[in-house]
């Protein structure tokens, strides 16, 4: 029926569900098969098929299940959680260049996470408070950003790339602070500072988890407050969106949902913008379809982007923020050529 | 989709508004029956919007009362009042190349909980708003690509979709040509006819004197008179906006129009 092209039915399509299910088992597969030990894929059957046993002495078994499985699952939540946390942020501010990356809420939350190393906070408290503590320091960065780009609800796009700049270097040299003062642990904050998936635990992804889905829940429930925002927070008003209250939401949410991972991995560049963007060309800029599916893809963006990590120059291996930068920065640069011709 | 039963008033009662130390209102006072086309009329700078925003609630006055349909706007929640009364501003842009149909379905926002779903009821709104406006054709066309009558059409639909009892429009006619103006004037008329309370800004008196019933004149942020359309006289055009005038009238109709000739002497 024509009136029900935007339904959710005519989105989520059957041949749409079939072909984003068969890209994220792909993913799932490559990733979890591909490494420096390569697992073929008949005794990665055998392998997921057993079940977490890892004393039975298969080396493959072991690497599975202790050390690519619960990776490959981080590398899903983190880029889950930054496709999502991309595409709010984007809405909210009414601007296709906001990322978590770009305007300093990684970097943020990566501040917070290495305050509580650095001062113990993850070994007293355990693992769960790394990213509440990340939460503290994202939430911090995208209250500035905000404050100082958005005014009469209006975002210009300088402000806000400078202010994301601004706030980025602060924390960066707050970091760096930290490394002086913590010389026996530099090399630890120096992997905070890159973005690498390569500290993945059982642990990590348990703590990550609840975090992820938390905020991206809450930030999906504001898919047509965020579609309103599209023209303008008084034009939200008289549809009836309580601006103040789902802006402070998607503020609060945006920055758990960016802190949930980033307290484990670090920043990881560009995913967040990116992501948003070539689905939002796929699928249009509607929130209730542009969140979930960010999600997915993001996942599988990160999960391939970090097997490219892990074998490009195996046994070594390259941060996976490395990666994600090496692609993103060029796409960052493009879209900003394309919003200046535009004239935002 | 009138709302026929509902009391639709408009009741502005000793409002002050202030913005950044300036007084930009003082102390309006009117009403405005159910029902009818109000156009409200001024200089540049005299408070119109500022006026126009404060009945929508998006602003709220330092003193004074607004009441819309018996209701306090200011202490609303804010689906319950969007679904009683909606502003259309002059000009949009959107930030997202959503569809004329689902900008028009944001319409619809208050009237749901759910996250993703779209009644029928929703649907078929929106489709009678796109209807009305004469956009059916432009559903699929992304908003960023419209021109500026167009966008404004889009809009005045997203305002019909929320089947409010009171509708605010500024400037509604702005940067239309003049067959684009007169479909927009008609449109106004029929929502009327079909028992809406509509209150618009307009540049154009003539526009005004044609089409509205009621015609509130400002300046400064004062009241300074309201009068039918057969009352227009050389005395308050000179009032407002300082210009000497004749008054004609529509040999055709039963229409006034005013033909500025000179500016006042001050």
């Amino acid at each position: 029926m024509e009136a029900n092209r935007n339904g959710f039915k005519a989105k989520f399509s059957p041949l749409f569900l079939t072909v984003s299910g068969a890209v994220f088992i792909i993913s799932m597969l490559l990733g979890l098969s591909l490494g420096s030990v390569p697992i073929p894929l008949k005794d990665l059957a055998k392998a997921l098929l057993a079940g977490p046993v890892t004393d039975d002495g298969e080396t493959g078994h072991i690497i599975l299940w202790t050390l690519r499985f619960p990776r490959v699952l981080m590398a899903f939540i983190e880029g889950a959680s930054l496709g999502v946390a991309g595409a709010a942020m984007q809405g909210l501010f009414r601007n296709p260049m906001a990322d978590p990356y770009v305007l300093g809420v990684s970097s943020g939350a990566s501040l917070g996470a290495v305050l509580g190393i650095v001062f113990g906070a993850g070994r007293v408290l355990g693992l769960w408070s790394l990213p509440v503590l990340a939460f503290f320091g994202a939430f911090a960065s995208t209250g500035v950003v905000y404050l100082l780009s958005t005014k009469n609800g209006r975002t210009d796009t300088w402000t806000l790339l400078l202010s994301g700049i601004a706030v980025s270097s602060l924390v960066s040299s707050l970091i760096a602070f930290l490394m002086v003062f913590f010389r026996q642990r530099v090399e630890e904050i120096v992997f905070w500072t890159m973005g690498g998936l390569s500290r993945s635990s059982w642990k990590a992804v348990g703590s990550a988890l609840p975090y992820a889905a938390i905020g991206m829940g809450v930030l999906w429930a504001q898919s047509k407050a965020l579609n309103a925002f599209s023209f303008g927070e008084e034009a939200a008003f008289h549809m009836g969106v309580s601006v103040e209250k789902v802006k402070r939401r998607i503020l609060w949410a945006s920055s758990l949902t960016t802190a949930s991972c980033v307290a484990f991995t670090g920043p990881v560049g560009f995913v967040g913008l990116i992501v948003p963007h070539v689905v939002r060309m796929i699928m249009g800029p509607d929130h209730r379809w542009l969140i979930p599916v960010s999600a997915l893809a993001g996942g599988n963006t990160l999960v391939l982007a970090d097997l490219l990590a892990r074998t490009m120059v195996s046994p070594l291996e390259i941060p996976v923020g490395v990666i994600t930068s090496l692609f993103g920065a060029p796409f960052f640069l493009y879209l900003l050529v394309k919003v200046r011709k535009r004239g935002i | 989709m009138g709302k026929s039963n509902a009391a639709a008033t408009i009741w502005v009662n000793g409002v002050w508004f202030a913005y950044d130390g300036n007084q930009i209102l003082h102390d309006i006072s009117f009403e405005i029956p159910r029902g009818t086309f109000s156009a409200l009329l001024g200089p540049n700078g005299a408070g119109k919007s500022t006026l126009l925003k404060v009945i929508s609630g998006y602003l709220e006055p330092q003193r004074g009362q607004v009441l819309v349909c018996n209701q306090q706007v200011h202490s609303m929640k804010d689906k319950d009042r969007s679904r009683l009364i909606t502003y259309v501003a002059p000009e949009y842009r959107s930030a997202f190349e959503f569809t004329v149909e689902e900008a028009v379905l944001m319409g619809r926002i208050a009237y749901s909980d759910s996250v993703v779903a779209q009644s029928q009821r929703d649907l078929k709104a929106a489709e009678h708003a796109m209807a009305a406006t004469k956009i059916l054709h432009l559903r699929h066309r992304p908003v960023t690509s419209l021109s500026s009558g167009e966008q404004q059409r889009v809009q005045i639909a997203r305002a019909i979709c929320q089947d409010p009892a009171v509708l605010l429009l500024d400037e509604p006619t702005a940067h239309l040509d003049m067959s684009f103006e007169i479909e927009i004037m008609e449109i106004l008329t029929q929502l009327v006819r079909e028992g809406r309370t509509v209150l618009a800004i307009f540049h154009d008196v003539n526009l005004a004197l044609r089409y509205a019933s009621t015609l509130f004149f400002m300046k400064q942020g004062r009241f300074v008179e309201s009068i039918r359309p057969r009352e227009i006289s050389p005395e308050i055009i000179e009032k407002v906006y300082g210009a000497k005038s004749r008054i004609i009238a529509d040999p055709h109709a039963d229409i006034r129009y005013v033909v500025p000739y000179s500016i006042a002497k001050p």
